[in-house]
């Protein structure tokens, strides 16, 4: 029987047997394929065990209407931890005048501590996991919190290695309790961190790293490389969620640079750097969107495609909009759409070729 | 999941241990200065949003930059540049002035990224408040003569009754605290600014822009702009009343109501030692 490392992996199997079922309907139907009673149920038990053993080990859906129950639970669940989180700094905000310095301390050193210990007993009674990586958002709000506010109580000097330690807790909850939410917190943090040292390194303050929109190169290309020297294989979307991060914090410095090259490093002229920018836009999107197909990482293709469209729309609305007749500049972004949907259809059919060709 | 738990749990002492480790070294030993400052220099912070939930108190740290050819009509200014910052000090604070006029005289809103941090000095009530003081008397006493000569100018009875509401804010309400020098190093600073309760340091932001073909800095910030208040100190602040913005740059003109003793520790970092008060008002 196939060993299954994640939740993710195991919902994919259980849906392609649905599938299955499906498929094999339709072709007695239409009398293509006929499976005698033996057949029939030799391969009936075979899922029926594994679906118990992947539900066993993974609590996944092995129905439509399980699906559906379980979308709404982990929109609730995501909801439920944000506003959880909320109401921790706004309870703390609400009373903390009214206690001493040593009793506010306590709370706060020990709030991270207590919910870390009510996560993992949860994740010990509770299969799903849901509420424990509720209980574990809390624990990183609280974190969040104990240093902020041990901060504003000492009136200690702002330092970005509050978003180090961050980053770690949020890394360290992300991999127990399995949480995608908290990989994102972590990876938002690492990347302030680091982008907060390469602008100190150059010369600057390190709370003003966000107006050098060039410091997040590191740390993109530092979260990009992640999964691919170490395995994700383990945890449900955490490689992809690595991939999309790295993407963002890649094009996003590169938008921006793109239209105010007055907060670049480069020594050159805006105007050449705004250029230069634009066209690595294009070329680092059009080479995601490649990279993306060649590895099959969706992440990436849908990533790159938003950008190379973003890009193209900014340049043109930078060329036309002012002097252009405004039907005239919505015709041709419908009709750059239109090219741009023939490129694609064309790159898929290629793509489809290919995949036959090595069928 | 055993290990990453013990290593969270780790985490967070450690922290937590560092974080306080650090406190108790600021707070050792006697603190560097001990500075009594009143309710203009230390105001009670007043949040913006009406429905404020927190529960809170704290001070603003108020500080202003003086320069006689800025028209301070507010009689509240730290955004001018100050007239010690000039090229010689922003190269001892480590800015290549020389470099980057080169490099930015073509660009100038490339400086507006540039920024150090640096320890900025701030006299109490001295030579700088009284200056600031005699300059807005000179400007009200020659706008009163010229009001005398015209006065059905309107516009300039209006900037008369200006002149007159700074002056009185500048006697009564605003902070004494003038930054009158930055540098790197604290026990130089101290060598060169000694007395205790006359001059007091701060972490701060120094920030470059492009001014009148020139390289100017300013003061972006005082790192720590804001003193928590524990209690039990904190109980008749908070009963102070803001009705009518007092110590608000438009709000009521009224004399201080408290003086605070502020330690500042090893690290700089500030702690209200005592607060005593001077009205009826506590």
């Amino acid at each position: 029987m196939t060993i299954m490392d994640n939740k993710q992996k195991a919902q994919h199997r259980a849906d392609q047997i649905q599938a299955f079922y499906g498929e094999v309907k339709s072709l007695e139907a239409d009398q293509v394929l006929q499976l005698d009673d033996a057949q029939r149920q030799s391969v009936a038990d075979y899922h029926e065990n594994l679906l118990k053993s992947l539900t066993e080990q993974f609590d996944i859906d092995t129905s439509t209407r399980q699906k559906q129950l379980s979308t709404g639970m982990k929109i609730a669940s995501f909801i439920g931890a944000l506003a959880l989180a909320a109401s921790v700094f706004f309870l703390f905000y609400q009373f903390w005048g009214y206690l001493t310095t040593p009793l506010q301390v306590s709370i706060l050193v020990s709030a991270p501590l207590l919910t870390l210990f009510a996560t993992h007993q949860v994740s010990q009674r509770e299969a799903t996991g849901y509420f424990a990586k509720l209980l574990s958002m809390v624990s990183f709000a609280c974190f969040v919190l104990n240093l902020v506010m041990l901060g504003q109580i000492f009136n200690i000097t702002p330092s970005p290695n509050a978003l180090l330690t961050w980053a770690l807790f949020g890394f360290l909850l992300a991999y127990a309790f399995d949480v995608r939410l908290l990989l994102a917190m972590g990876i938002l943090s690492l990347a302030g961190f680091i982008a907060a040292r390469v602008g100190t390194w150059s010369g600057g303050y390190w709370l003003s790293f966000g107006e050098r929109p060039e410091t997040f190169f590191v740390p993109a290309l530092l979260i990009f490389s992640v999964p691919l020297w170490m395995k994700q294989d383990h945890y449900s979307g955490f490689a992809p969620i690595y991939r999309v991060f790295g993407c963002l914090m890649l094009l996003l410095p590169v938008l921006v640079l793109s239209n105010w090259g007055d907060s670049s490093y480069l020594p050159w002229d805006s105007s050449v750097i705004e250029g230069s920018y634009q066209l690595l836009g294009f070329v680092v999107s059009a080479g995601l969107i490649v990279l993306g197909i060649r590895q099959h990482w969706t992440d990436v293709i849908n990533t790159g495609n938003a950008f190379f469209v973003l890009f193209l729309y900014t340049k043109m609305f930078d060329w036309w909009w002012d002097s252009m007749p405004k039907y005239l500049f919505f015709l041709v972004i419908a009709l750059s759409s239109l090219l741009l949907l023939f490129v694609y259809k064309r790159i898929r059919l290629q793509s489809q070729a290919t995949e036959e060709h090595h069928a | 999941m055993p290990k990453l738990l013990l290593a969270s749990a780790l985490l967070l002492v450690s922290v937590n241990v560092l974080v306080l480790a650090g406190v108790a070294y600021n707070r050792s030993g006697e603190p560097v200065l001990s500075i009594e400052l009143t309710e203009r220099e230390l105001p009670v912070h007043r949040s913006f949003a009406d429905t404020d939930e927190n529960s809170g108190t704290s001070l603003d740290l108020k500080w202003q930059v003086f320069n006689p050819d800025e028209d301070n009509a507010y009689g509240y200014s730290n955004y001018t540049s100050p007239p010690w910052l000039d090229d010689i000090k922003l190269t001892s604070l480590g800015f290549d002035i020389e470099r980057l006029k080169i490099a930015t005289k073509d660009h100038p809103f490339r400086l507006n990224t540039v920024s150090t941090d640096v320890i900025v000095v701030l006299e109490y009530q001295g030579e700088t408040y009284r200056k600031a003081l005699n300059v807005s008397e000179q400007k009200l006493d020659s706008l009163q003569d010229k009001v005398l000569d015209h006065p059905e100018d309107e516009e300039m009875t209006a900037a008369l009754s200006k002149y007159e509401d700074q002056l009185e804010r500048s006697k009564l309400s605003s902070s004494r605290l003038y930054a009158v020098d930055a540098g790197l190093d604290l026990q130089t600073l101290m060598k060169q600014y000694p007395g205790q309760g006359r001059y007091m340091f701060a972490r701060g932001e120094i920030k470059l822009s492009w001014n009148d073909n020139a390289i100017e800095g300013r003061i972006k910030q005082i790192l720590i702009d804001n003193v928590h208040v524990p209690l039990p100190m904190s109980q008749a602040l908070s009963k102070l009343s803001l009705e009518n913005r007092p110590y608000q740059y438009d709000g009521e003109v009224i004399p201080p109501r408290y003086k605070v003793l502020m330690n500042l520790g090893q690290r700089l970092e500030p702690w209200i030692e005592s607060v005593k008060y001077t009205s009826n008002d506590s």
